[in-house]
Formats: C-alpha cells, sequence, structure tokens
C-alpha cells in the first residue's frame, strides 16, 4: 500500500514537473537567443532623433522625436522606417489640394546616438523606399570605428509561422540600452506586393540565429476610397531581405551620383 | 348745450394739435442740433484719425517670427506724432500710417510706455505746411452716462466711428475676489495700465484695431484713448483717460521716455487690516531705495513729509502710487512709520523707475530667443538676480535644444564661457550667430534656483536644402484602372480581368512602344498580374517598379478582342518633387524648388513652361509678409524669367539688390497670376 502511495506521488510530481522543465528549456532558448542577438547585433543598432515640423495656416509647431535605426552599410547608412523622414499620417493622401498647399510635415535635424558616446553624429536623410517603407540616413561625419554594420547578405528565407526578433535602442533617459523585441509571421500576401503579415515588433527582423530575414514596417491603407471610413487596422508585412540587400545598394550608390 | 359742448371739445382738439405740432418741431429741432453737434465732434477728430500698421517681431518657440498687426491712432500736433497704445506698437519693426485721405506714409516710433499703454509715432515726411491735428481735452469731466464716440480701425476697417455712453468715468480693475498683491503681481506682465491711472469704461464698441484709437466727447475732444474692449466685440470697452494719455505723450515726445520715480516698495490698503490711518508696506524689492532706508514689509506708512497719510480702501492705491512715481528722481521723501506699535523715521531717495520688461532677442544659429531681465520680470518669476538673459524660447532640434543639458524655456542665462551676459548688448558682442570664435561653448544658466553648466555646439546648424529622394525604379508611364473579370466580361475584356491603361503619359516608354488608352494589360514579362479589386492600381505598379530598368520588359494586353504583346523598356521614374533641386533664401525665408514631372502633370503646366515651385514659407518670415504661399509657381521676379532655382537665388541676391527698392513677384496660383510686391520697408533691419 505503501509503495503504491509512493508510487502515485511520485508519478504526480513527475506529471507536475514535465511543464516546468519544458517552460525552463523555453526560457533557456529564449534567453540565449536575446544573448546571441545582443552580442552580435547591438553594435549595430543606434537611436536617431528627428525634429518633426508641421505647419499648417502659417502656424508652425516643431516637435522633437526618436526611433532605433540600424547601421547597415559602413559608408555611414542608417535604417530606419519611411515615417522618420517623410512623416505623413493616415489621411494625409486625402488632403484637398488647398489643404496640402497650405500644410507642411517634414523631418529635419537627423541626430545618430551610439552606445557609450555622449556626442551625436549629424545625419542627413538620404532616400526612400515606399515600397517597402523604409528609408536610409547617412551619418555626415561618422566616426568609422563606431560602425558596425548589419551584413545584409547574412540573410534567411521566412515562412509563416517563423518567429522573428527586431533589435532596439533605448531613449537616453534610459541609458540608450538596446533591448529585443519579436513577433511571429502571419502569412503571406502577393497584393499589393510580395511580402509577409507578421504581428508583434517593427524594424529590421532577424532569426534566432542572427540572420536578417526582411524589414517589418507598418502598412497604413491610403487608398482614397469612401471604403476609408472603415479603415481596416494598419498591417505589418516583411519584406524579404535580399529586397532589403538590393534596395541598400541602390541607396548606397546614390552616394556615389553625389 | 350741446353745441357749446362740441365747441370747447373743438376748441380742445385744436389747442391739443397745436401743441402737438409745437412738440414735433421741438423734438425735431433738438434732434437736429444733436446731430449738428456730434458731427461737428465727429469732424473734429475723425479726420486725424489713422490706421496703423505694424511689422512686429515676435519670440516664438525660440525664433523671431515677423507678422503684420494693425491698430489705430491720431495725429495730435502739427509735426505728425501719432497718439497710440503701447500694446500696438510693441515689438514693432516697421510702421506705416494710413491717413483719412487715403495717404499711407511711413512712420517712426518716437517713445512707449508699458505702465500707460501709451505709445507715439512720428509720420517721417511732414508737408510744409504740416498736418492738421485733433486736441486732447484739458481735463476729465466725463460723468456716467455721457454720449462719446470711438473711431479707429476695428478689425482694419479704417474710420469706423461707434456711439455710446460713458459706464464709469474712473474705473480700476480690482476685482473683488482677489487680493491686492494678486493684482499688483498680475500687472507686472503686460501694459499694466492700471497700476497708476484709472480707465474710462463706456460701452461705444470697440474690437481688435481700435486699440489706439480716440474716444471723442460731444465737444470734439478726445477724452480718452481706447486700449482695452472685448474681442468679440461686446459693450465694455476701456479708455485711457485723456489727461493722462497728454501728458505722457507730452513726455514721449520730449523725452522719448516717461521719467518717473522709483521707491521700491509695493503697498496695500488698510482695507481688513483693523487700521484706520496709515497705508501698509506689502513688498520691499531688495536693494532698492525703500530697502536702503530700512523698510520692511508690514510696516505701516501714516505720513510723508511730515503730512498724514491714509489709503483706507483699494482703490486708493493706484493712486497712492501714481503720486510715488510723479515725485522728482533723486528727490528725498521723508517717512513715517509706524513698525511693532513704536513710530520711526526713514528717508528715501529716489532712483529712476527702471523699466517693466527688457528687450527680446534672438541668437538664430542656437536655435534660442531672450528677453532682458528687469528687476519686475525677475520679480514676477521670483528670481533670485535680476541681471541676466530669460530663455522665452527653445527650437527643437537646435543648438540650445540639443546641448548638454538642454536648455529650457524659463532657464535664465548668465554667463557664456565666464563672461557675464544680461543684455542684448552682451550677446552682439560675442556675435553668436556668426559663430564666434569657440567651437563649443559653456554657459552659465539658473534653473529653479540651482546653478547649472551647459555646453553646447556652437557652430551654426547648416539648414539643408537636399531634398529626399525615393529610391530609383522602373517605370513605364501609364496609369490604369483595376478590371474584374465580371467587369471584363461586360466590356469584352479578358476573361481573367486586368488593368485598362486610362493614361499613357507623352514621351513615356509606354507610349513609344504603342500602348494605348483603352487597352487592358494583363501580364508583364510572362507573368499574370492579380487583380484583388476595383479599387487601385498598386499591385501592377508595384511590379513595375520592382522591374530591371533598361531591360525589355514585355507587356501582355487585349486590345479589340485580341491578345497583342508590346516590349517597353522602362526608364527610372521621373523625379518625385522631394528629390528636385531647390533652394533656401534665408532672407526671405522662403524655400523654392525647380518644377518636375509630376508638378506639370498635377498643375496642367506646359513641358516648356518656366517657373520655380514655392516649397516653404516659414511663418514670420519676410515671404510671407509678401503673401507668398507654399505651392505657388514663381514664373517672374521684378519682370526677370525665372528658369530653375539657380536664377531664383541670383534674382533674389540681397548683396546685389538695390537698398529700399521693393522685390516684385509674379506667381502662378491654380489658373491665375498674382503680382506681389515685398515691401522694401519690410526688410530693413532684418
Amino acid at each position: 500500500m505503501k509503495s503504491i502511495f509512493r508510487g502515485m506521488v511520485v508519478a504526480l510530481a513527475a506529471w507536475l514537473l514535465v511543464p516546468c522543465a519544458d517552460a525552463s528549456e523555453s526560457d533557456d532558448e529564449t534567453r540565449a537567443v536575446f544573448a546571441h542577438l545582443l552580442k552580435t547585433h547591438a553594435d549595430s543598432i543606434v537611436r536617431v532623433s528627428f525634429v518633426i515640423v508641421s505647419a499648417y495656416g502659417g502656424q508652425e509647431q516643431r516637435q522633437e522625436s526618436s526611433v532605433t535605426g540600424v547601421i547597415v552599410d559602413a559608408a555611414g547608412l542608417v535604417l530606419v522606417p519611411k515615417l522618420v523622414v517623410d512623416p505623413s499620417f493616415p489621411g494625409m493622401s486625402r488632403m484637398s489640394a488647398d489643404q496640402k498647399m497650405s500644410f507642411k510635415l517634414e523631418s529635419r535635424d537627423f541626430r545618430v546616438y551610439f552606445a557609450g558616446q555622449d556626442q551625436p553624429f549629424e545625419a542627413e536623410a538620404l532616400t526612400t523606399d515606399a515600397d517597402q517603407g523604409i528609408a536610409w540616413l547617412r551619418i555626415t561625419a561618422a566616426n568609422a570605428k563606431l560602425l558596425k554594420p548589419v551584413d545584409l547578405k547574412q540573410r534567411a528565407g521566412a515562412d509563416p509561422g517563423t518567429a522573428y526578433y527586431v533589435l532596439e535602442r533605448l531613449e537616453e533617459r534610459y541609458g540608450n540600452a538596446p533591448i529585443v523585441s519579436w513577433g511571429v509571421i502571419q502569412g503571406s500576401v502577393s497584393v499589393p506586393q510580395q511580402a509577409h503579415v507578421g504581428t508583434g515588433a517593427a524594424g529590421l527582423a532577424f532569426n534566432a540565429e542572427g540572420e536578417v530575414l526582411g524589414y517589418v514596417s507598418v502598412d497604413f491603407d491610403e487608398s482614397d476610397s469612401a471604403a476609408t471610413t472603415t479603415r481596416q487596422n494598419p498591417r505589418m508585412l516583411l519584406t524579404s531581405a535580399a529586397r532589403l540587400a538590393s534596395a541598400t545598394q541602390r541607396a548606397k550608390s546614390l552616394l556615389d551620383s553625389e | 348745450m350741446r353745441s357749446v359742448r362740441n365747441g370747447l371739445i373743438a376748441l380742445l382738439l385744436g389747442v391739443g394739435s397745436t401743441l402737438a405740432q409745437a412738440d414735433a418741431g421741438l423734438a425735431a429741432e433738438v434732434a437736429a442740433a444733436t446731430q449738428a453737434r456730434m458731427q461737428a465732434a465727429r469732424d473734429a477728430v475723425l479726420p486725424y484719425v489713422v490706421s496703423i500698421f505694424v511689422v512686429r517681431e515676435d519670440a516664438v518657440q525660440g525664433r523671431a517670427e515677423l507678422r503684420v498687426s494693425a491698430g489705430s491712432g491720431t495725429i495730435i500736433s502739427r509735426d505728425g506724432h501719432v497718439a497710440t497704445n503701447a500694446h500696438v506698437t510693441e515689438n514693432g519693426k516697421r510702421f506705416r500710417v494710413v491717413l483719412a485721405d487715403k495717404r499711407e506714409l511711413s512712420a517712426i516710433l518716437v517713445g512707449e510706455d508699458a505702465l500707460s499703454d501709451i505709445a507715439v509715432l512720428k509720420i517721417r515726411d511732414v508737408p510744409d505746411a504740416g498736418f492738421p491735428f485733433a486736441h486732447f481735452a484739458g481735463e476729465n469731466k466725463l460723468q456716467a452716462g455721457d454720449v462719446v464716440m470711438a473711431m479707429g480701425a476695428p478689425w482694419g476697417m479704417a474710420h469706423s466711428v461707434s456711439q455710446g455712453v460713458v459706464n464709469n468715468p474712473e474705473r480700476l480693475l480690482l476685482s473683488l475676489f482677489q487680493d491686492e498683491a494678486d493684482y499688483e503681481q498680475q500687472l507686472g506682465q503686460n501694459q499694466p495700465t492700471a497700476r497708476f491711472y484709472a480707465w474710462i469704461q463706456h460701452d461705444a464698441s470697440i474690437s481688435p484695431g481700435n486699440s489706439g484709437g480716440p474716444l471723442v466727447s460731444m465737444d470734439g475732444e478726445i477724452v480718452g484713448i481706447n486700449t482695452r474692449g472685448n474681442s468679440s466685440g461686446g459693450d465694455m470697452a476701456f479708455a485711457i483717460p485723456a489727461p493722462v494719455a497728454a501728458t505722457i505723450v507730452a513726455d514721449l515726445i520730449r523725452e522719448g521716455t516717461v521719467p518717473r520715480s522709483f521707491f521700491g516698495f509695493g503697498v496695500r490698503s488698510l482695507k481688513r487690516s483693523g487700521f484706520d490711518r496709515g497705508v501698509l508696506v506689502s513688498s520691499v524689492i531688495r536693494e532698492s531705495p525703500a530697502a536702503l532706508a530700512g523698510l520692511e514689509a508690514g510696516d505701516r506708512i501714516i505720513a510723508i513729509d511730515g503730512e498724514a497719510v491714509t489709503v483706507a480702501e483699494p482703490e486708493q492705491v493706484p493712486p497712492f502710487l501714481r503720486a510715488m512715481t510723479e515725485r522728482r528722481i533723486g528727490s528725498p521723501m521723508a517717512v513715517t512709520l509706524s513698525r511693532d506699535g513704536l513710530e520711526r523715521k526713514a528717508k528715501l531717495v529716489s532712483t529712476t523707475y527702471p523699466p517693466d520688461l527688457g528687450h527680446d532677442l534672438e541668437v538664430k544659429a542656437w536655435g534660442v530667443t531672450f528677453t532682458e531681465l528687469t528687476p519686475n520680470v525677475a520679480r514676477s518669476r521670483y528670481l533670485n538676480r535680476d541681471v541676466g538673459l530669460l530663455v522665452t524660447g527653445v527650437l527643437p532640434g537646435k543648438r540650445v535644444a540639443t546641448a548638454h543639458p538642454p536648455w529650457l524655456v524659463g532657464d535664465v542665462v548668465h554667463a557664456i564661457d565666464g563672461k557675464p551676459v544680461g543684455s542684448r548688448v552682451d550677446m552682439q558682442a560675442l556675435d553668436l550667430d556668426n559663430g564666434g570664435a569657440a567651437p563649443r561653448r559653456v554657459v552659465e544658466i539658473e534653473r529653479n534656483g540651482a546653478q547649472l553648466l551647459s555646453v553646447l555646439d556652437a557652430k551654426p546648424v547648416r539648414d539643408e536644402d537636399k531634398k529626399l529622394r525615393e529610391l530609383p525604379k522602373a517605370w513605364i508611364g501609364i496609369e490604369t484602372q483595376p478590371i474584374t473579370a465580371t467587369t471584363a466580361a461586360l466590356i469584352g475584356g479578358p476573361a481573367t480581368g486586368g488593368y485598362r491603361i486610362t493614361r499613357v503619359y507623352d514621351g513615356a516608354p509606354a507610349a513609344k512602344a504603342g500602348v494605348q488608352v483603352g487597352d487592358v494589360l494583363t501580364a508583364l514579362a510572362g507573368s499574370a498580374v492579380p487583380v484583388s479589386g476595383d479599387i487601385g492600381d498598386e499591385p501592377l505598379q508595384q511590379r513595375i517598379r520592382e522591374a530591371l530598368l533598361d531591360e525589355p520588359l514585355q507587356l501582355d494586353l487585349w486590345r479589340a478582342g485580341k491578345l497583342i504583346q508590346l516590349g517597353v523598356a522602362p526608364l527610372a521614374a521621373p523625379a518625385p518633387v522631394s528629390s528636385l533641386k531647390s533652394r533656401t533664401i534665408d532672407w526671405l525665408d522662403l524655400g523654392v524648388r525647380n518644377i518636375g514631372f509630376y508638378d506639370r502633370v498635377a498643375r496642367s503646366i506646359a513641358a516648356d513652361s518656366k517657373g520655380v515651385i514655392v516649397d516653404n514659407v516659414a511663418s514670420g518670415g519676410l515671404a510671407g509678409l509678401a503673401h507668398l504661399a507654399t505651392g505657388d509657381v514663381i514664373l517672374r521676379v521684378d519682370g526677370e524669367v525665372v528658369p530653375d532655382v539657380d536664377r531664383f537665388e541670383q534674382l533674389t541676391d540681397r548683396k546685389s539688390r538695390r537698398a529700399g527698392t521693393p522685390l516684385s513677384f509674379l506667381v502662378l496660383r491654380g489658373s491665375r497670376t498674382r503680382l506681389l510686391y515685398l515691401d522694401a520697408e519690410w526688410e530693413m533691419g532684418r
């Protein structure tokens, strides 16, 4: 009787412990992925501050803001969301011609903050790729030692169900510390463009091995239809790493043509 | 008997009728006399009322902005002096007055006195015969109910007259719900007219633009200068009484300022204090004559120069303070005080009354505006020192906003690289807008009582003219509409649907290849393009953009019930407007860019037409004053054709322009041309 009871206790304990062991293993894996990504790529992640200037009817307002950027080329190219250099808001495309004439919205005064540096580097907007929702800044007088770009050739494909990771660099009040966010690819679309649809973080997406999967951007429906009153939620689109690398090469070629 | 009665009735009716006729005649006579009196009063002043246009420079979020404001005034001397309000001329850089005969003349500022809200301008060019002018009333004889007329330019509508009555000829705006000290504190903010002077309250309608205009009695005299009213119109208005205004105006014309004595103590009435004689000292300013003489807050002054004084009610405070300021500067004043039940004597020697507000200044290269600290400003902000530069605006992204630590509005700058700064002159000596000597500056700042050091990069920030470019991508020059399978069946199109060509741009690759409006495109490079609905052709355009430049791209087109294939050689898409060459003309605060392909399409501008497009007109800049607007196409400058931004820059080069000449712009706005001018005077001093 005693042995039966002991057996039941052991079985119960084993049953209770199994999930705990799985969770712990999963946590360990996540910790390892985060540590690997931070070790491999954190030096490429910078904080970018900028000023948004808006003017309507002659009244001008300026607002300082900041986002995470990624060094993608040793020439000082910094990848940021397109909205950073070309700000807009949902519905802007439906402004009347008169409204557009008297409305101004632009970004300026870009500054790039590297970890451990107390002085920022000035940057300028180089170009944008509206299809991928990305833009490139160029640091005007960069310290070459600080420029540790992500190698876009180290890339991989993605499929629905793939988890992705995005590195961010926090604001100055948090000491510009790097953090890792994540998301998952939910499916694929072929219109309006070839892309994956994801949920989670936006930015340069890596897989667990640190290979580039592509760029996740927020896609607003800017169609001019009456259906916009029933606007759907913005979607997160991941465009492929190959496309990102190709576009970055073309962006870099603009430097040579200057 | 009946006939007698009837006769009496007839007689009474006759008398009544005669009396009524007499009354009517008298009323008409009175009305005519009243009208004649009003007309005479009107004609004694209205011809000398002027509209005033001011180009003013205000600090807004760290930069000095120009704007045009308007007010009213009256010519009060043969030499062309114009009496108006100080809040009309405040921050004014250039002044123009418009006379009753529509002449628009330039004027200069003679002086302004914020404490009374009175200012004087002088018309520059005085005719040999001088100007006819209006007169101030010698004394304030107004009583409640007297009829008055307000004259001026409400909302800029020149030579308007409204009529009302005096509600109270000596109104002091003391709130029943505020402490006296609160009231005095608030007065330090801006044109604290009622600190020393009572106003005339009346109900002749005045609106923004009436400020500085005359209040006129039925005797045809200026009895007041209108200074405050309801912004929405309304029936409550206030004017500065003529005797006060005339004295201040005379001082300003004679000396450019109003001499006032300063003792450095504030007072409050005995109301609720339990005392029945004297006046209470409510505050003593550090290092002021009062402080040097040993006055303390809480003292009760019971006699001045041996004469008993009593200020029993709040309404008596302004006349008391005014009497203090009107003593001769530097003269001694013997004061008998009561403190702790004991009488004391003190002797105060006045100094010159300090200005309420200091000069404003901007350091454009740093993106910051300041105002000089004055004792009053320091006091109202509870600052320890009254010398320094108060930060009034910080432009985001510029030097002071990115200093370490960044500056904030309300900071007080005391020294730069160890050199004390407290005035506009101190800052001008450092020549900061031209970079100065040092690449980095260490600035001593006072913030909430703490003494901070801030380091800033002193290099001027370059305003880039580089425009944002979209990555070059393939383009064949078509616009399309998606056709679903259902629609295609109805119009005899391909069974799968496709993209119907709605426009082919002239000279574009598609046009060269023979693509026509009405063709339905079904595939690109042999790959079908999905139609996701009947809104937008983005899937197709996306595919085109992804094509390789200069490599043939095969189009499958459905035309007249048949499938045809055409080869197109894509080109790089025309430059988006955001990437076109541009220039910023700093002195005009104006950004322009070249005309691009999409501008010509959107505005139906001919391919060979010349011009530049206004990209940006900074608020408060000279271009804005000239009424240039974003989106304008500038066709000519001073009559010269503008082919591109390089030529525009040459034509607007400030150094090569003859001083004092206006700059003209012929612009295309919408479908109409407009001729705009930049007044030569506006740019002077800018």
